[in-house]
């Protein structure tokens, strides 16, 4: 917990704030949501500036393509989900139509990724799995908020 | 069922002949059998995936109508299910795609 909330004390808030105006005028209404999807941005912008400082060629190009690839697809979820149970459109078919060229243009990109960019497949596996790290700490500072209140 | 049969036997027939059609250094049983075990995996993958999401989104409109006020949570839980449901299958369409075009055992 400590250390989160260092990490926390690095970023000004000022940051946050604007980050987040974005997300809202794009459309996330949900406060929770809109911080996911800023820590997800946030964990993708370092993770290719800590990857860019180390490596690159292949492994950079695997990285990068699987971070924005994951962010890319984690901000359109969350913009359909939200419009699907929150605020009711009533515009589903398009919705999920949306769902479906959203995972054929993400197959199509990780395809164009392997094939002809040559990127690195462990890079691009842990670029994808930056999602999943940004849940993990999503969860994490719940249980440390509960625990907290208890 | 004889036509059930005769489906399956044809479709193994015609994967077992789809190797001649290959031309590599391979040997092209081995190319079938990726062939084969490509289709499969991303087949299964989708099954788990489609089930997993589907199951999430069923609770979370019967949760969204009995309860429309809980709404805002239900979205945030559904939203950490299905992008954890979702990276299952792009792991599943990589390790498909690597075994297609960039396999690193031929």
């Amino acid at each position: 917990m400590r250390r989160i909330r260092r990490i926390k004390k690095l970023i000004p808030a000022s940051l946050n704030r604007v980050v987040e105006n974005f997300l809202q005028s794009r459309g996330l209404a949900l406060p929770q949501v809109r911080r996911l999807v800023r820590n997800q941005i946030y964990l993708s912008v370092l993770g290719s500036l800590i990857v860019l400082l180390v490596f690159s060629g292949p492994v950079l190009i695997g990285f990068v393509t699987g971070a924005a690839l994951g962010t890319l697809n984690f901000y359109f979820l969350a913009k359909l989900i939200q419009e699907l149970i929150h605020i009711r459109k009533r515009a589903i078919y398009p919705l999920l139509f949306s769902f479906y060229i959203r995972l054929g243009i993400m197959g199509l990109i990780i395809y164009l990724a392997i094939v002809f960019w040559n990127a690195n497949i462990f890079s691009l596996l842990t670029g994808l799995s930056v999602v999943l790290l940004n849940i993990l700490i999503f969860g994490a500072t719940l249980v440390g908020q509960k625990l907290k209140e208890a | 069922m004889r036509k059930t049969i005769l489906v399956i036997l044809n479709t193994f027939l015609l994967v077992g002949v789809a190797s001649v059609a290959f031309a590599a250094d391979v040997a092209p049983e081995v190319i079938s059998n990726i062939a084969l075990a490509t289709a499969l995996g991303m087949g299964i993958a989708a099954i788990g995936t489609g089930i997993g999401q589907g199951l999430g989104l069923k609770g979370a409109c019967e949760g969204t109508a009995r309860n429309p006020e809980a709404s805002g949570k239900i979205t945030v839980t559904l939203l950490i299910g299905l992008a954890m449901i979702e990276s299952l299958a792009i792991y599943a369409l990589v390790i498909n795609l690597i075994l297609l075009f960039a396999n690193p055992f031929i």
